[in-house]
């Protein structure tokens, strides 16, 4: 097939891409610009109020934490399930995936009842007088926290797996063979040889962290609002769309922002030459 | 180097089956010994036990005496290259051969010079910067086995190290790690399913046979006198005459079916004739003794020579002639066992 020919079958899926994804967010970012005393007055005005501030503050601490404690517990897991023969890889795998077919709401209903004041956690904490006043757990960035990481391991989990199952085994044992014991073999032969894996991992929960609406809704309550949710309290309880789109493109800004970091980060980690 | 010692070695993962039973050999220091068979057959099971990534069931690994059986792996100072290489894929050449001397803490200076001389050595030193990627099969190979040597192990592990190569490669290969093997005098374990190969590069060949060894010798010896019917057909000997003592006639003598042979070999307490395709001898004449009348089956050009395989009344032989022409399927012909190339095998 000559190159012309390419071009023409790529324009119908082009065309879509454009239309589904770039217009709407080009109707979403006019509006932002147009303002009667400056280009950049509507954002000037959002980063002002301190509030405003305060909810993408609190939304990134809450991604980077997800990611975080998502990592740390992630890897073990995957370790454990990747070195398993196939078909018990394969069973594991499933079982990890499983959580993700029950509805968001139901999940984090789940988790109401579980971190309520009443609720199974406090209970057994008073039962064995670890506290003596229930924690007010629900309604908290703990809360979204806890909520965010049910919802994301999985997602690492997928990926580390997968990173992992495609690592030699024989250069571990070649490193252990040179004389490196298990945990310098750990930080210097196999998170070296992972830094893609948990690249992708890390990014996939931070952008679903960022943009997560149902879990810091239900679990984190009015006083507690992330971007999201204040997206969706600025355009439909206040009506303010002006509002609500500029926090939008902040949270674009801020996400792909983030991203960038983590993939200069994660460049100078892995020190591999890119063989095309 | 040192001398390793493998005292009734035995493994077994559900206790039940037996991947390994009574492996007991020694390799002297400055010693190639290959350890020969086919696949499945414990020989880098044996490897891996010595290495200390497995655990045995029972016996003992002993490397200049001292016993390293529970030894946990990193403490045990030997060389060891994989099939896969193994090279540190986020590594660069000269931090693939440097490592195993950071983990022995030495300074940055000793690590410097010791590596260098290592790629000099092995001719890599234009690929220090270079990482594994970026090198050709042959040339990780070496990487492999400079990172290896440059720790300045007691003994050097290979498994199967030149099975991935191309097979002009693996000649030049073999013939290189042998030569280093002399000149540095390294004890080394090899491991590999390739009979030429071993034979080519060892002092003493171990063949191996589910799990036990069957012979441990000289290549010359094991080429020359295989001691069991498993080992001489791993070594090219295709043809086998079974009988039992009842067709003994002396110490020399046995007679099956009609047609009795003469053999080299002592007679009395073995069960097979054997003789290599490229010893029997196609004749004109049936003189009795050693001979056999046999029809072709099959022919086939192998370049400097013919292989044909022969119908007779004690089973199919296979034949290799060197001759101009090629003879004809469907040809009768009169096979000569010369007795000096007949062995008798005792199992």
């Amino acid at each position: 097939m000559n190159k012309r020919a390419a071009i023409y079958l790529i324009v119908p899926a082009f065309t879509g891409v454009l239309i589904f994804t770039f217009f709407p967010l080009i109707q979403i970012a006019i509006p932002t610009f147009q303002n009667n005393q400056s280009i950049f007055s509507e954002y000037i005005r959002f980063l002002q109020n301190t509030y405003n501030v305060q909810v993408i503050s609190r939304t990134f601490l809450i991604a980077i934490t997800t990611v975080v404690i998502v990592l740390i517990m992630g890897l073990p897991i995957s370790l454990w399930i990747a070195r398993q023969r196939t078909n018990v890889k394969q069973v594991l795998s499933l079982l990890i995936l499983f959580p993700m077919l029950t509805n968001a709401v139901v999940r984090n209903f789940a988790w109401i009842i579980i971190l309520g004041r009443d609720g199974i956690l406090n209970k057994f904490f008073m039962a064995l007088h670890i506290v003596n006043h229930p924690l007010s757990i629900l309604y908290t960035n703990v809360s979204i926290i806890i909520g965010s990481v049910y919802l994301f391991l999985p997602i690492m989990i997928t990926s580390l797996v997968g990173s992992i199952s495609e690592l030699n085994i024989e250069v571990e044992e070649a490193a252990a063979v040179l004389g490196a014991t298990p945990l310098k073999s750990f930080f210097r032969i196999l998170i070296p040889q992972l830094t893609p894996g948990i690249f992708t991992g890390c990014i996939l929960v931070f952008a679903g962290t960022m943009t997560a609406y149902t879990t810091p809704q239900i679990l984190g309550g009015n006083r507690h609002l992330v971007m999201s949710t204040l997206i969706y309290q600025q355009a439909m309880t206040l009506g303010n769309w002006q509002s609500a789109s500029v926090i939008a493109i902040v949270l674009i800004i801020i996400s792909a922002l983030s991203m960038w970091i983590m993939r200069r980060i994660s460049r100078l980690l892995d020190r591999r030459p890119s063989l095309a | 180097m040192a001398n390793l010692e493998v005292k009734k070695l035995a493994k077994s993962y559900d206790g039940k089956n037996k991947v390994l039973q009574d492996i007991s050999f020694s390799v002297n220091n400055g010693e190639l010994v290959s350890i020969l068979g086919p696949s499945g057959c414990g020989k880098t099971t044996t490897l891996r036990i010595i290495a200390g990534l497995l655990d045995e069931t029972s016996g003992q690994v002993l490397v200049d005496q001292a016993d390293v059986t529970k030894t946990p792996v990193y403490k045990r100072n030997f060389g060891m290259v994989f099939q896969s290489y193994a090279l540190f894929p986020h590594l660069n050449i000269f931090e693939n051969v440097a490592f195993g001397l950071k983990m022995r803490g030495l300074s940055k200076t000793e690590i410097k010079s010791k590596v260098e001389e290592i790629l000099e050595i092995t001719g890599l030193s234009e690929f220090a910067q270079k990482y594994p990627a970026q090198l050709s099969g042959g040339q990780q190979q070496r990487v492999s086995l400079a990172r290896a040597l440059v720790i300045n192990p007691q003994l050097l592990l290979m498994d199967e190290p030149l099975s991935n190569l191309d097979a002009k490669l693996r000649l030049k290969m073999r013939e290189e790690i042998r030569r280093l093997q002399q000149k540095l005098k390294m004890t080394v374990l090899f491991v590999t399913h390739d009979q030429q190969e071993c034979f080519a590069i060892s002092d003493r060949v171990m063949i191996m046979k589910e799990g036990r060894i069957d012979q441990y010798d000289t290549p010359q010896n094991i080429f020359h006198h295989p001691r069991t019917e498993y080992v001489a057909r791993f070594i090219g000997y295709d043809n086998f005459i079974h009988f039992d003592q009842a067709q003994v006639i002396d110490n020399h003598h046995v007679k099956v079916g009609n047609i009795s042979f003469e053999s080299i070999d002592e007679c009395e307490k073995a069960k097979v004739l054997t003789i290599r395709p490229e010893n029997i001898e196609i004749v004109d004449q049936n003189k009795g003794d050693n001979t056999i009348l046999g029809t072709i089956i099959s022919n086939e050009y192998l370049g400097q020579s013919f292989k044909y395989r022969i119908k007779t009344e004690l089973g199919e032989f296979q034949v290799e002639e060197s001759r101009k022409k090629m003879r004809l399927v469907g040809e009768q012909i009169n096979l000569e066992f010369p007795a000096k190339h007949l062995h008798a095998l005792s199992e």
